[in-house]
C-alpha cells in the first residue's frame, strides 16, 4: 500500500463541506490514518466544531491531487475534493468524529495505518470533513491516507 | 500514553492551554467512530463519565473482542465494521453487474 497526502482549504461554512476523499474505482480500499485540522484566520475566540462523516457521493467541489509520499508510487485512484458547492450525501448517524474546540486550537490525530478509518472500494464512497459550527474564516485540513 | 494495536493518538494544540492536550484514542470496531480514552485534562475516562454517549469510553464486544463505542454497546449486537465494508462493496459489485452504476 502507498501513502498519500492532501490538503483541503475553504472559508468555513456551516452548510458546505470543507472537503472529502472518495474511492473512484473499485480497485482499492483506502485508510485515513493521519488528520490535522485547524483555522487559518486571525486568532480570536470563536467556537468551532468539526465533524468527520462517511459519504456515498462525491458532491461538487474543487479536485485536489493527493501526493504520494514515495515518488516511486503510482498516482492514487481515490479522488479528493475541497471547497464544496454541492454537498456529498452523508450517511446519517455515521459520524467518525465530532469535536468542538476554540478557533485558536489545532487538532491532530494519528494511528497505525492498519487501524485507520476505512472507506470501501466502491465508487463515490468515502469520508468528508464538515464544520457545523464555524465563523466564516479560512480553515485547513491535512489528511494522510493509504490505498 | 498507551501503545498497542489500534490505539491512536490525538493532540489539541490550544494557545489557551498551558500545554498540548494529549489523548489516546481507539476506533469502534462496529462503526469506526473515534473514541477518546482520556478527557481534555489527561484523565483516563471511566464508564460513569458517559454523557449522552458521544465520546464516552464505550465498551468491549465479547463477540469480536474489540473496543466499541457507547451507542454500539447499547445496541447489543455484533457487526464488525469490516463486514459492513464488504457488504457495501458486494452491493456495488452487484449494481455494476446489472448495469445500474
Amino acid at each position: 500500500m502507498a501513502t498519500y497526502d492532501f490538503n483541503m482549504k475553504r472559508t468555513a461554512s456551516t452548510t458546505a463541506s470543507t472537503g472529502n476523499i472518495t474511492a473512484q474505482s473499485v480497485v482499492r480500499r483506502g485508510r485515513v490514518w493521519d488528520v490535522v485540522f485547524g483555522c487559518e484566520g486571525t486568532p480570536a475566540d470563536n467556537a468551532f466544531s468539526w465533524r468527520v462523516q462517511r459519504c456515498t457521493t462525491t458532491g461538487t467541489g474543487t479536485t485536489v491531487t493527493p501526493i504520494a509520499r514515495d515518488p516511486a508510487d503510482a498516482a492514487c485512484t481515490s479522488v479528493a475534493r475541497e471547497n464544496h458547492t454541492i454537498e456529498p450525501t452523508y450517511t446519517a448517524n455515521n459520524e467518525l468524529l465530532e469535536l468542538s474546540m476554540n478557533q485558536r486550537a489545532t487538532f491532530r490525530w494519528q494511528v497505525d495505518p492498519l487501524y485507520g478509518w476505512v472507506y470501501p472500494a466502491t465508487a463515490n464512497n468515502g469520508i468528508g470533513w464538515q464544520t457545523p459550527t464555524a465563523p466564516a474564516l479560512a480553515v485547513s485540513v491535512n489528511v494522510a491516507f493509504e490505498e | 500514553m498507551a501503545r498497542g494495536p489500534g490505539i491512536g493518538y490525538a493532540t489539541i494544540i490550544d494557545p489557551d492551554e498551558s500545554r498540548p492536550v494529549e489523548m489516546d484514542t481507539c476506533n469502534c470496531a462496529h462503526c469506526q467512530r473515534m473514541i477518546f480514552l482520556h478527557d481534555r485534562t489527561g484523565r483516563r475516562k471511566k464508564a460513569e463519565d458517559s454523557n449522552g454517549g458521544k465520546h464516552d469510553p464505550g465498551g468491549w464486544c465479547l463477540c469480536c473482542s474489540a473496543n466499541i463505542c457507547g451507542p454500539c454497546a447499547d445496541q447489543g449486537q455484533c457487526t464488525p465494521y469490516m463486514e459492513k465494508i464488504e457488504a457495501i462493496e458486494a452491493r456495488g459489485r452487484f449494481l455494476r453487474s446489472i448495469g445500474i452504476v
